[in-house]
């Protein structure tokens, strides 16, 4: 079997790097409005078997969260079916979203957003082009401005080096090798059932899904079929107290190398990579820019983490071939498709200049439970595998108000362990449970019968 | 810190339900405990668990884990179908076995029927209050300095 690509919407399937982003969150007026508006986009969404090569100048992509779903009035027994981690808010404790990052310190009307349309262009004017007319259908529900500035969330290029981020690290260069369809594969590719929703089996569980004692799980399940749970995750990055801790930590902690080079392998360690995107495992003396898109390594050969700290960030996602505790605690590394880009503008040096820079980033997955939450609890306490030393560990580049968690990152060396405290470098601004629909049920949902 | 669960079923009250009940009690501790036992001493994940019946009317699974509630969920169901699968037949307004032996949808009328403890905990807004002499340390860590 192979999901029919012209009904999965093109980022789920696909990265698409397309130099500006918009995201426009909207809050549902009624069903009518509601149904205008995704009567307006259903035509216009990007699907993963359109030719991208050379694409049209805009691409476009819908969300819709569970309350928008009930905006919407669907069947209450169709909307049952969904789970409940859809179905709830996002759980700040597993988030580890405490403090600074709580929700309730989250960017005003965040949470108020039910739809969101993930505008992608080639240029301002075409963006705004498509903005004006997503705007102009959207007549009859409330556009949430959610940014400290009262705009939407944007998001594109920092500079000239695709995928550069706020911290200076290069993103996209690992992603699942998704296996589309039932046909063997590459080796170590990943079941599609793992992000797209209605296939679910034993081994691979989604929902919704059908039971026979439930009469409205088969019309749920085909709803939901073809789409995915997207996580909307909002992520404010500190870029002058990053570097004031590089400046100040990296020296001390390796004062062996002159400062410049002991902030960059400070950097390095914490991520895992070089900020080129060298990984360490291949070269932990120097970035190596022949290894800077490689994604073909595995930490066996590093168990007592010399090269790679065993908490770095690309290690505690996805630890690869690294023992990891027995079932029930873990089952499997879970995955994610990321998918997302900074915002704000580009900073260097240590001072401050008061504007909110960060990430917007999505997480595509079947389950946000077993995907998602999971990967968040890594990263809030890294006590998944007998690797760590310390199981209070946790991701250096997550938010680190978490009480029980540990705020030194250790780092192995063949002269002992070092050691630097983390300071608190990012902050959530809002996190959003998004189902991401076909392109047929995009269509139902937009039409005038009843789900 | 450790989780806490309050599972609280209402135990339906016709005839053979109860009879099915009593049957359960003079049971449990030679045929139900010893697989809870070795089901929860292999998990290390589990600090206490004890099944509670009161006046015939509610049915309780009271228990303190570390890590995720999802984890431990699922953890319940793979580990101790027959212990659930009876719990849950005895009890009122819960989906067939059928739809509980999904994880999510165990997880979520677990959830629905988890009782929240009066007050509240500094690490989780969803919680009510538990206290720990032993602060956040785990099942994993004691044992591992009992063994020292």
């Amino acid at each position: 079997m192979s999901p029919e690509l012209s009904d999965i919407q093109g980022l789920i399937h696909h990265h698409y790097g397309y130099p500006k982003l918009r995201h426009l969150l909207f809050k549902i007026g009624s069903p009518a409005s509601g149904r205008q508006l995704l009567k307006f986009l259903a035509p216009r969404v990007t699907h993963a078997a359109m030719n991208l090569d050379p694409g049209p100048d805009v691409l476009l992509n819908v969300g819709i969260t569970f309350a928008g779903l009930q905006s919407l009035k669907l069947d209450l027994d169709l909307l049952a079916c969904f789970p409940i981690d859809f179905k709830e808010a996002p759980d700040s404790t597993v988030m580890g979203d405490v403090g600074a990052s709580h929700p309730d310190r989250w960017w005003k009307g965040f949470t108020d957003a039910n739809l969101v349309v993930h505008l992608f262009a080639r240029s301002t004017e075409t963006l705004e082009a498509i903005t004006s007319e997503v705007r102009e259908a959207a007549a009859g529900n409330t556009e949430i401005l959610p940014t400290s500035a009262g705009g939407p969330i944007e998001g594109g290029m920092l500079g000239t080096i695709r995928g550069e981020l706020h911290f200076g690290y290069r993103d996209g260069i690992s992603h699942p090798d998704v296996r589309w369809s039932d046909d063997p594969g590459s080796p170590g590719s990943i079941d599609y059932r793992n992000f797209l929703l209605g296939y679910s089996t034993p081994q691979i569980p989604s929902s919704p899904k059908v039971f026979a004692s439930v009469p409205a799980s088969a019309r749920a399940t085909g709803l939901a079929r073809n789409g995915s749970y997207s996580v909307f995750r909002v992520l404010i990055q500190n870029v002058a107290a990053f570097n004031q801790f590089l400046a100040a930590e990296g020296p001390r902690a390796f004062p062996e190398l002159p400062p410049t080079d002991a902030q960059e392998l400070l950097a390095a360690k914490l991520m895992g990579r070089w900020r080129d995107g060298t990984p360490l495992i291949r070269s932990p003396v120097a970035p190596d820019i022949a290894f800077a898109n490689d994604n073909s390594f595995n930490y066996s050969q590093d168990a007592a983490g010399l090269r790679c700290p065993i908490s770095a960030h690309i290690r505690v996602t996805n630890p690869r071939d690294q023992a990891l505790d027995p079932p029930p605690k873990v089952i499997g590394v879970p995955q994610v498709i990321r998918r997302g880009a900074p915002f704000g503008t580009k900073l260097e040096g240590t001072v401050d200049d008061n504007q909110e820079r960060g990430l917007a980033g999505l997480f595509i997955c079947s389950s946000i439970t077993r995907q998602f939450y999971t990967l968040m609890e890594w990263m809030k306490e890294n006590s998944f595998s007998p690797s760590f030393q310390d199981p209070r560990a946790q991701d250096p580049l997550a938010n680190h108000e978490v009480p029980s968690a540990s705020k030194e990152f250790l780092i192995p060396t063949e002269s002992g362990v070092r050691s630097v405290t983390l300071p608190n470098m990012v902050t959530t601004r809002g996190t959003a449970f998004f189902l991401l629909p076909s392109l047929t049920a995009i269509n139902r949902l937009a039409g005038d019968d009843r789900i | 810190m450790a989780t806490a669960l309050n599972l609280t079923l209402r135990l339906k009250q016709d005839a053979a339900t109860q009879a099915a009940l009593a049957q359960v009690k003079a049971a449990f501790a030679e045929h139900i405990q010893p697989a809870i036992d070795a089901a929860l001493m292999k998990s290390e994940i589990v600090h206490f668990a004890r099944v509670v019946v009161i006046d015939d009317k509610y049915i309780q699974v009271l228990t303190e884990f570390d890590g995720s509630k999802q984890v431990y969920t699922t953890f319940f169901l793979r580990a101790l179908p027959e212990v659930f699968k009876t719990i849950f037949s005895l009890a009122e307004d819960v989906p067939p076995w059928e739809e509980l032996q999904d994880e999510d949808k165990f997880y979520e009328v677990a959830s629905n029927y988890n009782v929240r403890a009066l007050g509240t905990k500094e690490d989780d807004d969803k919680a009510g209050y538990l206290f720990q002499a032993l602060g956040n340390t785990t099942v994993k860590e004691i044992r591992a300095a009992l063994a020292k």
